[in-house]
This record gives C-alpha cells, structure tokens and sequence, in this order.
C-alpha cells in the first residue's frame, strides 16, 4: 500500500479485528459500479459495491482517502470519483470527512474566511495579479512578506526578496497569494474526533516540512494545549465539519495564535512516527465507534 | 456594476447583459476562458469589512470591488481557461491557482452573486445527504423513490420497473434533470449514461410545477402538461413561501425548482436546480426572470442582506447549516 496514512489506518483497523472493507474502482476494472436507492430521501438498506451486495446496517464508518486528490482527466474516472462522492454523503453514518468539509481547504482564502470565525488570527493576506500591488504589500509589511499557493497544491512557503521582484510580472497571468510573515514557533494539532494530538515544531525554515531540503534545522515534540486553546481547536474542526483534521497555528512570541490553515486530509504518520503520538490509533477508535 | 461571467452563447447571460444595457446599467461581461486574461484581480483578503478594499482590472479599467452591485457568475469549477501554450503540469497548476481564488473571492463580495459556487461542487442531489434531506422534509416536501447507480443496466430495469417514467439526472450536475417517458427513455438513458453516474426518480402521480426563483422571490410558477392529470389540482398557497425558504437555505438566489403536487395534498420534490434551463423554460417566462435576475444585481446591497457570506440580517444562515458536515449519529 504505497500510502503510508492508509497504510496505518488498515493496519490499526486490522489489529482491532474490525470488519474492514477497501473500495478501489481502478484496480477492479471497468466492470466496477456502484448502486444504492433511497426511500422518504433515506438510504435504502441494500447496495451494491462492484461485484458486492452489502447492507447499509453492516456500515459504521467510512473513511476517504485521496478521493480526487488529482483532477479526473477521463469520463470513467470522473464518473466513479462522483458517483463515490455522492455515495459516500448520501450514507447516514460516519463519513471521515465529508465532500463539502474535505474540500474547504481546496481554497485557501476561502478557508481562511471561516477559520477567522472561530477565535484565531489569520494572516494579512492578498491575493492579486497586479506586480505594483504585490510591491506595495511588501512595503506596508515592511518585506515580510512570504507566498504559497492559494489552492491545496503543496507549495514550498517562501518569504518574497527583493530579488524576486522581476518575476513578479509573471503574476499578471497566474493569481498570488502573499501574506505577511508572522514570527513564532509552529503547532500542528490534530483533531480526531473530540481528541485532539498536538505537536510543537521549532524550525528555522520558513517550512519546517521542507527544512532538510533546505539545510535547515527542524524539531518536533508533542506538547500539551491550554484548555482555551483546545476548545477552539476542536470548535473549529466541528465547525468546518471535520471528524479528522490537521491545523496549523502559529504562537507568537506575545501569545497570539494564528491560524494559516486547517488540512482536511492530513499525513499525520510524520508527525505520529516522530513523537509517537497515537493518532491512528485515535482514528481507527473512532471508525470503529462509528460516530463523530 | 454588474460583472457577467458566462460563454458567449449562453442564453440567460445574453439577455440579462442586454437587458442591463436596455435600462442604463453599467455591465461587463467576461468569458470565463478568457478570465485570466482580461481582468486583473486584486483583493485583499478581509473579513466583515463593509467597504471592500481591492480592485478588478478588466481591459485597462480599474474598478473597485465596492462598486460592484451584483455578479451573474456562469462559471464552472474547476474553471475552464484557455491555457494554450503551458506545459500539462503547468496549466493544471495555474487551473486550481485561478479556482480558488475566484471561488474565495465570489464567496466574499457582500453584493448578490448569482450563484455562489461552494468548494467541492454544490450538493445536486437534494435526498444525497442526511442533512439536505433533512432540509427538504423541514419546508413540508417528500421524496419519491429514488435509485442511484453507474449501471445503465441497473438504470434501465428500474426505468421499467416505474412503468417507464422517472426523472433522470446525471450525478453531480447542477442543471435540471429531464423527465422521461417511454417513448424516449431507454435512449436517454443509455445516452446519459456513456459518461455518466445518474439518480433516477419515480414520478408519483399529480401535477407536475416547475417554479423559477429569483433573489427572495418566486418570479413563475408553471403547471405542466401531465398526462396522467385528468382534473385540475389546486395549486396549495403554501408552494411558493415553502419553495422560497427551500432554496434560501439551500444558499441559492437563481433556481428552478420541480414538484409534483398530489391530488392528496403532499407535495414531492423533484429537484432544485442552480443553473436553470432557459430552452425548457417558456418563452413568455424568460423576460420575467431576466428583468427580476437584472433588478436584483443592480442594487447596491449591504453586508448584511440575505445572500451576504454572512447570511441574512449578517447571521449565520442556512448557508452554514449546509457546511456543517460532520456525520449525524444513529
């Protein structure tokens, strides 16, 4: 299984002996269909999965992983990635996560929007096109100023240098987001449910998650929240509708908390192999409790 | 300002620009394949603000966010650019840039936006979810039987197991479904399906209604012919309040709506659709919805009216009941 957060998701499932069953369309061939009926707008207890009739009953949970992490390039493909996704909201059972909480985060500006309705700061940000805006924002931030993507595609985050301010004509046909650069030490917070794993990185890298392709430094260790701070982690994870989450805040040196985004599909084996925290086994926990 | 993004040949776009035009508006209409070369975004990303700061420059003319009073926003998502030139890697990369920041930035303008597009794709199938059906059950609607499947064989048997009358949709479309009878289904249904997914929906007996909201206000209301209907059923009062509160809390501020009213009373819901046929609509309702879709994007509007980000009266609305997702316990 060359995902290793699947990979450990099955393997904590398998040692708690639960009935597991792994959907993938491609490797079942073009044969493959799925069908479900509703009575009163309420799944109906038959379904078929591929060659397989299951029952509705016999489902606590459901766990999505990489469902259209790329963009569907042939009709089958983006038929099966539909049909799935509307199979898996239309199930009255714990879905980790939902189609519209999965892709809050496919905007990152978007999210940011909701995320500064639960309590955190958010960064000054600008998306634009226009190269003369981009150097007044540099200006009034007094260059500190980093960008990154706007969307999920991962992106190296990279603070903006005066040097690259003749690329910055090449915004005018691709839109950029910049934002001010905020000192202070990374957490990573993973919420599971009501648990919540968080993970204090020190880096002297403007990623810490690319620290050693930079020559930089990069620490991690598992730490212990204030109860205020939990709260609003884990509000802010239910508020997005999100059973599993990865949150990136920042703490500055006087004690604000930034919020910079929350991962609706986060890797959290890198963080779990460094400081052994046990989230996938929180996450299998919860798929086998069957609800949120 | 009213901002049009929409392909040259679409037939609402065409006449609410015209339209605009006709009464005096200010009105720019962008394809959205040329989106990233015709305008120049700049925003700002702040929240509750109630001057928006940030500028759209489109063809050399600088114009403030916060002069815009409404945008008729005909774009799919991920958008369709004209990226001719790039590299596979490099167009896809640009494609989701430019998604998501239009999609953050029609989701932030406090001016009506007709529709707003919701990350992900917006729910299509009203009994799809748990808490959309929960929706439809709260305004007084019913489901009839449904089935969903990727199967044309499947389809095709639960086609003719209704006496071969069902209401087709392709999964995931946002367009109005079409309502099949014999004479005609199989072939719809094996032409739907060479691509895709559908949901097919048993038609119970009754008058067929389609009705076009616009803004907060049900602009029509058409009986269809039915064959099945041999007595005049009265249209209930209470179809157009409940149908406005449905859509409403849908997120939806342009929508056609199909119902099937019983001789009984209750009425099904169909589907509510949030990019609404124009050649299925009659002709002598086009102009109706058209000068109402115009009155309602050229008025300039606070932050806290009903199709604000922020709901109505600036309260979390509907719009939020629809983002919260989390899984409902058995």
């Amino acid at each position: 299984m060359a995902d290793p957060v699947l990979a450990n998701v099955c393997a904590r499932l398998a040692a708690r002996n639960a009935d597991l069953m792994l959907v993938h369309p491609e490797s079942e061939g073009d044969s493959w269909d799925i069908t479900w009926s509703t009575e009163r707008g309420a799944m109906a207890d038959r379904l078929r999965i591929g060659n397989r009739t299951i029952l509705l009953s016999d489902i606590d949970s459901v766990y999505l992983r990489s469902l259209g992490s790329h963009v569907a390039s042939i009709p089958r493909e983006r038929m099966i990635v539909t049909a799935l996704w509307e199979f898996a909201e239309s199930l009255p059972v714990l879905v980790v996560n939902r189609r519209q909480a999965s892709h809050t985060n496919m905007s990152k500006p978007y999210q940011q929007r909701l995320i500064a309705q639960y309590g955190f700061q958010v960064p000054k940000t600008l998306i634009t096109m226009v190269p003369e805006e981009a150097r007044r924002f540099y200006d009034d931030c007094q260059g500190r100023v980093i960008y990154k993507s706007i969307s999920a595609e991962r992106s190296i985050v990279k603070p903006l240098r005066l040097e690259d301010f003749p690329r910055l004509e090449q915004i005018r046909y691709c839109p950029v987001q910049l934002q001010e650069t905020i000192p202070g030490t990374d957490l990573r917070i993973h919420t599971v449910g009501g648990r919540l794993f968080a993970t204090e990185v020190l880096s002297d890298g403007a990623d810490y998650r690319y620290a050693e392709r930079e020559n930089k430094q990069r620490t991690m260790r598992a730490v212990e929240l204030e109860p205020g701070l939990q709260t609003r982690c884990l509000n802010l994870a239910k508020g997005l509708g999100l059973s599993l989450s990865g949150i990136d805040l920042r703490r500055t040196p006087d004690g604000a908390y930034y919020c910079f985004e929350v991962n609706t599909s986060p890797g959290f084996t890198f963080f779990e192999n460094y400081t052994g925290q046990r989230i996938g086994d929180a996450l299998a926990d919860l798929l086998c409790a069957g609800r949120a | 300002m009213i901002l049009i993004f929409a392909d040259s040949t679409d037939p609402w776009a065409t006449l609410v620009h015209r339209e605009a035009q006709r009464t005096g508006g200010d009105v720019m209409w962008v394809e959205p394949l040329r989106l990233l070369d015709k305008i120049l975004l700049n925003w700002p990303v702040v929240a509750g603000e109630a001057v928006i700061p940030g500028s759209l420059d489109i063809d050399g003319r600088t114009i403030p966010l916060n002069d815009l009073t409404g945008m008729f926003a005909r774009l799919s998502f991920p958008l369709r650019l004209d990226l001719e030139g790039l590299s596979g890697a490099d167009a896809q990369y640009v494609t989701k840039e430019a998604t998501a920041a239009w999609l953050a930035f029609l989701n932030a303008m406090p001016c009506p936006v007709v529709n707003r597009p919701m990350p992900g794709g917006r729910p299509t199938l009203l009994s799809g979810s748990p808490l959309l059906a929960m929706l439809v059950r709260d305004h007084g609607f019913l489901f009839p039987a449904s089935r969903c499947t990727s199967s044309q064989a499947d389809a095709l048997q639960q086609f003719r197991a209704w006496g071969e009358s069902a209401y087709l949709k392709p999964l995931g479309s946002i367009e109005p479904g079409q309502f099949l009878y014999s004479h005609d289904g199989v072939e719809q249904i094996r032409r739907v399906m060479e691509q895709q997914a559908v949901s097919i929906q048993a038609i119970p007996h009754g008058q067929r209604v389609t009705v076009y909201v616009v803004g907060e206000e049900v602009v029509a209301t058409v009986l269809q012919p039915s064959e099945d209907v041999t007595q005049r059923i009265e249209m209930p009062s209470v179809l157009s309040k409940r149908c406005l509160g449905l859509v409403g809390d849908l997120g939806l501020t342009f929508a056609e709506c199909q119902f099937i009213v019983t001789p009984e009373g209750p009425i099904y819901c169909l589907d509510v659709s949030s990019a609404p046929g124009f050649w299925c609509c009659p002709q002598e309702v086009q102009p109706q919805i058209v000068c109402r879709l115009v009155e309602y994007l050229s008025k300039m509007r606070s932050l806290s009216r009903h199709d604000s980000p922020n709901g109505p009266d600036g309260r979390p609305s509907a719009r939020e009941r629809l983002c919260e997702t989390r899984s409902p316990q058995r």
